[in-house]
């Protein structure tokens, strides 16, 4: 039979070039990373991306990312991306993310209303090096562990769990048929299952751990071996505690997720004036339609056919059953609405549409999306429309998607826009919150999913034969992600201290 | 700023496909689903009167002499864009019961409905709704879902010609299976009387979650009887294994020249030549390649094309063109097929108005995306010298049930469709309205009840005039 122009190289073939790989960038060339010679000033490259946001919220993106050099971090892909560059690549590629840290996975609803748990942002999202992905990740979990004072061991732990996860995951399916790749994911019940056995784990680890130890004490010194195991025991009485609680809040916020819907959403953003739904507000978070037009140089009769022209052309971008459903749907009101901590400002918008009656609301997040962070090193996108970027994106990474993810183009065509729910049973862990051993135990399941996402664009069996059995990738990165762990704080640090000099304006607890 | 609900013409398949660009049709404006009226109040109100257009007692009605056409030209037009050398196979299977002549004579039940009065309710019909036309498959999250599948004659139109295809297919074969009438009136009422029930379920619901809702294959279980749970569920398991890609590939491959080969079985599957298998993939292939979600298609770039066969498959679709493709995943033991089949004009089209779909593939497609809750990632469309053709996956853990599997329980199984059905049609019709139109007493299921029994009376003389016609030596008749 003819055959497409898509290559289709033999398994052996595709073994050879993960390993030759390794001439590119040997696994221990990712260790000892140092910030390049012509580094750019972080806090200028923050001031390159404010032009490009609306000027009332930039001072609020900075407040944002002045809490703590986890936030920071959080809003500073940008000059990670510039870091990136100039680290060792394997040349294997696959749909990135673009900033694929912590904070960006959570749990949401399937269109089959299973709870999944996944990556949720795509702003940043491009072809490009694995190892990208992967070393964003890591150095969140290394600093995330430093903000929540845990010991360098335990960020070590934490850091390397997650990386293993991936690696060992890639393995996996390395060996899977290419539709078992695509189906893979992790749902609530699995989720559930994990803590729970993290948990019993803890205890069973220690009481196996304490049995031994208090045998081997007392056969040499009864009477300190004694006192000492009951201060062990003790500490490991609170050690088996804080898992316990720490599993219980995770499963809560499984549980958490499900009402997090649009009705719920209706009673905390909205109001009912003459038995009509509308959008509260609560500058400068929330600032409904009526009173943005000024913002824009619209009267309000303009606010809304443009509101209608765009959602016509949103809807056109949807598969056809769903866009019949939408058309269900009538828009009630619109508001701008701040999300986020590194897009803060960039032109967010959620709309209120209705159903059969005012208790059958919807919710539509409507998100500015520009050139990826990464576009400056890997290329540009073959989708010119960056909305459409973003979904196609999102698409090609997540095991299911949003069935209302679309795009449309703003009344200035050179802005774009991608559409998806606002909140649907969206949950996401309290980072700040967790014990070293929740820490852990994210850490791989992040790792498991960037994997999966990967491996579904990606080459699994040339990058599995890349980072190979042992720990060496590991470990590589672990070292990557406590030294680009302590530039972030430098770079915190002049943030900050440009905020203080006046240079920057900072609004805080906003 | 709440302004009226504001809809443009929906911007068409937009497909990109070869063919995709929609033909001109006839000037007659296309099938179409309605918008909703604004409020309950209208919405209640054209529900009940609907029942003025076609009240529910007439429902039960059914004049032969009204119907306008015959069964057996019917069934012989339908034969103009089939392969002549398969006709005779179809004429034969469809002989063989009135069951079978059934499930083929879709297109002549269609010009039956259409004889009589309709409610005017519009919903995406299945089109085929008969009772083993609803079966379990696996879901893209791999969930087993129990819906309706086969949508080679869907197109809107009134919900009750779906209702009435159903209800008489419970009577046909429970005849078939010598199940005692008073047991087959019972599952006719249970299945309607379940459709009525869910659909009124529906009035209140939020949109989403209509869309949303599912039977799966858990709770179909439960639509049995206790003692007979265990047995069911062991079924679905069997046939959940065994039924996939490389459940196809151990049964339909050998090797030859190291390279697997789907094996000719003739005339249910025979190979084609190398300038066939060319067109199939460098043109219906390569169109049906673009009308997919782009994430998928880059899935489906993952596989290699390895052969192709044309397959006889159905009773009434039998002279249709059917491909079975096999394609090789890009590790080894990594089988993929999808199945191509020819579609043509719903049969309802000659009855209401044509689909707004240029490519009769894309008609089936997204007639099934309006009503199953999920589906195949891998449906599509294309076309080919002319014909238009939809593509899906062959064997994705379907479980399709067979008479003799549910006769014995038959209520039960009619119930779970019933409840499917009204799921299905609530997700594009108005719940508000066909609730209000099937009103709270028995009139409905009543009426239902009646016209599946002396529609199955019909079929039987419509299945015997056949059978002459073989007998006699005026329409060609093979067994395949």
């Amino acid at each position: 039979m003819a055959v497409r122009k898509v290559a289709h190289p033999s398994i052996d073939d595709r073994k050879a070039k993960g390993l030759e790989a390794r001439d590119r960038a040997s696994l221990s060339s990712h260790t000892k990373w140092r910030p390049a010679g012509d580094r750019p000033d972080p806090v200028a490259l923050l001031e390159e991306q404010d032009t490009t946001r609306e000027p009332d919220l930039v001072p609020v993106r900075h407040g944002r990312m002045m809490v703590s050099p986890f936030t920071f971090y959080r809003g500073a892909a940008k000059i990670m991306a510039a870091d990136l560059k100039d680290t060792p690549v394997a040349g294997l590629d696959a749909q990135l993310c673009g900033d694929a840290h912590l904070s960006n996975f959570g749990a949401f609803a399937s269109p089959e209303r299973v709870l999944l748990f996944d990556l949720n942002d795509f702003d940043e999202t491009l072809p490009g090096p694995f190892e990208y992905d992967v070393k964003r990740m890591a150095a969140s979990f290394t600093i995330a562990a430093r903000n929540n004072g845990f010991s360098k061991v335990n960020a070590q732990a934490a850091t390397l769990a997650s990386v293993r996860a991936y690696r060992e995951a890639m393995a996996g399916f390395a060996q899977m048929g290419t539709m078992d790749i695509w189906y893979a994911h992790l749902d609530e019940d699995e989720l559930r299952a994990g803590i729970r056995s993290v948990v019993a784990g803890t205890a069973k680890q220690e009481k196996g751990a304490k049995q031994q130890e208090k045998a081997d004490k007392q056969a040499k010194a009864p009477k300190k071996a004694e006192k000492r195991a009951a201060k062990q025991e003790k500490a490991d009485r609170e050690q088996e505690k804080a898992a316990k609680t720490a599993g219980k809040r995770a499963e809560k916020i499984l549980t958490k997720a499900h009402t997090r819907d649009s009705l719920q959403a209706l009673s905390k953003l909205a109001e009912q004036v003459d038995g009509q739904y509308r959008i509260v507000s609560q500058p400068p978070i929330v600032v409904p339609a009526r009173d943005l037009a000024a913002t824009y140089g619209l009267s309000p009769d303009q606010v809304v056919p443009a509101l209608h022209e765009q959602f016509r052309a949103y809807r056109a971008t949807l598969q056809d059953d769903r866009r019949h459903l939408l058309e269900r749907f009538e828009i009630v009101d619109a508001a701008r609405k701040v999300v986020g901590v590194g897009s803060v400002g960039t032109r967010a918008f959620i709309i209120l549409l209705q159903g059969r009656d005012a208790r059958d609301p919807l919710f539509l997040q409507i998100k500015e999306a520009t050139a990826s962070v990464l576009e400056p090193y890997v290329g540009k996108s073959r989708y010119r429309q960056h909305g459409e970027r973003v979904v196609q994106g999102q698409r090609m990474m997540q095991a299911a998607s949003d069935i209302y993810l679309g795009w449309s183009k703003g009344l200035d065509v050179r802005r774009h826009f991608y559409w998806r729910q606002l909140r649907d049973m969206k949950g996401s862990v309290d980072v700040e919150a967790m014990i070293p051993l929740g820490l852990m135990y994210y850490a791989r399941i992040c790792g498991w999913t960037l994997a999966r996402a990967h491996a579904r664009s990606g080459d699994p069996v040339a990058i599995d034969a890349y980072l190979g059995t042992g720990d060496a990738f590991d470990t590589s990165i672990t070292d990557f992600s406590e030294r680009y762990a302590d530039q972030n704080e430098r770079d915190y640090e002049k943030f900050v201290n440009a905020v203080k000099s006046g240079r920057l304006e900072a609004v805080e607890g906003v | 700023m709440r302004a009226s609900r504001d809809r443009s013409p929906a911007p068409g398949d937009r497909s990109p496909a070869p063919d995709g660009q929609a033909r001109p049709r006839d000037g007659r404006s296309s099938a179409a689903l309605p918008d909703l009226p604004a409020t309950d109040g209208e919405r209640r109100a054209a529900g009940k009167a609907a029942r003025k257009r076609a009240g529910r007692g007439p429902l039960g009605h059914w004049a032969e002499d009204k119907r306008g056409h015959d069964a057996l030209e019917t069934i012989l037009a339908q034969n103009q864009i089939r392969v002549p050398g398969l006709v005779p196979i179809r004429h034969q299977r469809m002989a063989v019961s009135p069951w079978n002549y059934y499930r083929g004579a879709a297109a002549v039940m269609a010009g039956d409905l259409a004889s009589q009065p309709n409610s005017g309710l519009m919903v995406q019909l299945c089109g085929d709704a008969h009772v083993l036309n609803f079966g379990l498959w696996a879901t893209p999250e791999r969930n087993l879902a129990f819906d309706l599948r086969d949508f080679d004659e869907t197109l809107p139109g009134p919900f009750e010609w779906d209702v009435k295809r159903f209800a008489a297919s419970l009577v046909v074969a429970a005849r078939e299976n010598r199940v005692k009438p008073a047991k087959a009136a019972a599952a006719v009422t249970a299945g309607v009387e379940a459709y009525r029930r869910r659909m009124r379920r529906y009035v209140a619901m939020p949109e989403l979650d209509i869309w949303y809702d599912a039977v799966h294959a858990d709770s179909l279980i439960n639509f049995f009887e206790p003692a007979d749970r265990g047995r069911v569920s062991v079924h679905i398991e069997k046939k959940r294994r065994r039924r996939t890609s490389r459940g196809a590939f151990a049964k339909l491959t050998t090797m030859a020249h190291g390279r697997p080969r789907i094996t000719e079985d003739p005339p249910l599957r025979v190979t084609i030549g190398d300038d066939e298998q060319a067109d199939l993939v460098g043109q219906l292939l390569a169109g049906y390649r673009l009308t997919l979600q782009e994430d998928r298609r880059s899935l489906f770039d993952r596989f290699t094309e390895v052969d192709a066969v044309r397959q006889v498959v159905g009773v009434g679709s039998v002279g249709m063109r059917v491909y079975l493709l096999l394609f090789e995943g890009r590790t080894g033991d990594d089988p993929l097929f999808l199945q191509v089949k020819q579609a043509g004009p719903s049969v309802y089209e000659a009855h209401t108005r044509p689909s707004r779909h240029g490519n009769h593939g894309a008609r089936v497609v997204n007639g099934k995306r309006l009503v199953q809750t999920a589906t195949d990632i891998f449906v599509g469309w294309g076309s080919l010298h002319g014909r238009d053709y939809y593509v899906r996956q062959f064997r994705d853990m379907k479980i399709i049930p067979s008479t003799d599997l549910i006769a014995p329980r038959l209520s039960e199984f009619a119930t779970a469709c019933g409840e499917t059905l009204a799921r299905a049609h609530a997700r594009t019709g108005d719940p508000v309205a066909i609730d209000a139109y099937l009103g709270k007493g028995p009139k409905f299921t009543e009426a239902i009840g009646r016209f599946a029994r002396l529609y199955a009376d019909q079929n039987e003389r419509d299945h015997a005039q056949l059978v002459r016609a073989i007998a006699a030596g005026a329409v060609e008749s093979l067994p395949g």
